[in-house]
């Protein structure tokens, strides 16, 4: 074990409850290793929903909120509102957050609370077994669409830029270094930073949308199907065709909640 | 080539996903073949293949198992 996990991490609750191969356990490293670099130990508070995603949170020594599915958000939100002075991080899932918590990221994006969003994209419902989340590829099988997904799925980014997300980036598990600077980025961002990362998910999505157990396997696909900006610019047409775009995608300056709060029980007009 | 590394993973919490191996670049790490106490297939260095300290395999590594020893000169 590396001395940034023997040093934020719980050793009584290891080892971590997801699959061999699963993505959440680097996403989890990076955030640590962002946290280290900024020295906010001790002020972060985190959330995290329910889903495995929604695990990763507890096993971090610090507070932390293990929430209702979906919730996650509104309870950072209540969070932040009464400890202004605490950096909260939320980690949640793509059902979690856009799925069954769809409302709540929505309203938090438009309403630019400071937080840092961390959703994990594996484009299924992994704990429950595999059912079809809104982020799920159309056509693709699962449990509950047999016959191939008949939906087209959400952008999450998009979805948050347009909601009035301030700092939105798309990354993958196979970018952890990449996660660091975004990480840090984000936290130190004043409002709403909404991160999505896509993932491999070897048992549930490996086994209904791609047909393979294999993570390194999975996680290749996942670099193959992405972009960055300065590819995209050099790239034909027709090889960019159905790729995601990863990167930062969207940043601006808003006036954000719990300073208007403040602002207001000062007793300040606006 | 500067410094020597040494690739310490801690069968205690490796799953042997092999995402280490598939991240190497320089092939360094290979599968041992014995099992864990958990019976996961718990990846060595291999001693003959030159580590060049990137730490992509302690990055990757979703059970932070990996530790990798030594420093960049």
């Amino acid at each position: 074990m590396n001395e940034i996990a023997e040093k934020y991490l719980r050793q009584e609750a290891l080892p971590m409850i997801f699959c061999p191969g699963c993505g959440d356990g680097t996403v989890l490293g990076a955030f640590l290793r962002a946290v280290d670099e900024l020295k906010i130990g001790d002020q972060l508070a985190l959330v995290g929903g329910i889903g495995c995603s929604g695990w990763m949170p507890v096993y971090v020594n610090v507070d932390t909120i293990h929430t209702l599915h979906g919730r996650a958000i509104p309870v950072a939100v209540g969070l932040k509102a009464t400890r202004p002075d605490r950096k909260v991080v939320v980690f949640t899932g793509d059902g979690d957050a856009i799925g069954i918590g769809g409302n709540h990221f929505i309203h938090a994006a438009r309403r630019n609370v400071d937080l840092t969003v961390i959703m994990i994209n594996n484009a299924i419902y992994g704990m429950t077994g595999g059912q079809a989340a809104p982020t799920t590829p159309s056509g693709a099988t699962t449990q509950t669409t047999p016959y191939g997904n008949p939906e087209d799925p959400f952008d999450a980014c998009k979805l948050a830029e347009a909601a009035g997300a301030t700092y939105v980036a798309r990354w993958t598990a196979g970018h952890p270094r990449q996660l660091i600077k975004a990480f840090k980025e984000a936290i130190q961002h004043p409002g709403f930073a909404f991160i999505e990362v896509m993932t491999q998910c070897p048992v549930q999505a490996g086994r209904y949308i791609k047909g393979g157990l294999d993570a390194p396997e999975f996680l290749a696909d996942i670099r193959k199907s992405v972009v960055t900006e300065a590819q995209a610019a050099t790239m034909p047409p027709e090889e960019l065709a159905g790729r995601t775009r990863i990167g930062l995608l969207h940043r601006s300056e808003r006036p954000e909640l719990t300073q208007r709060l403040a602002a207001l029980n000062r007793g300040e007009k606006r | 080539m500067r410094g020597t590394f040494k690739i310490v993973i801690d069968a205690k919490w490796c799953k042997g996903c092999g995402l280490c191996l598939a991240e190497c670049p320089k092939d360094v790490l290979q599968w041992s073949g014995a099992r864990s106490a958990k019976g996961y297939n718990v990846p060595v260095q291999d001693e003959t293949k030159v580590c060049t300290g990137c730490r992509l395999c302690e990055l990757i590594c979703p059970d932070q198992a990996i530790r990798v020893e030594g420093e960049r000169q």
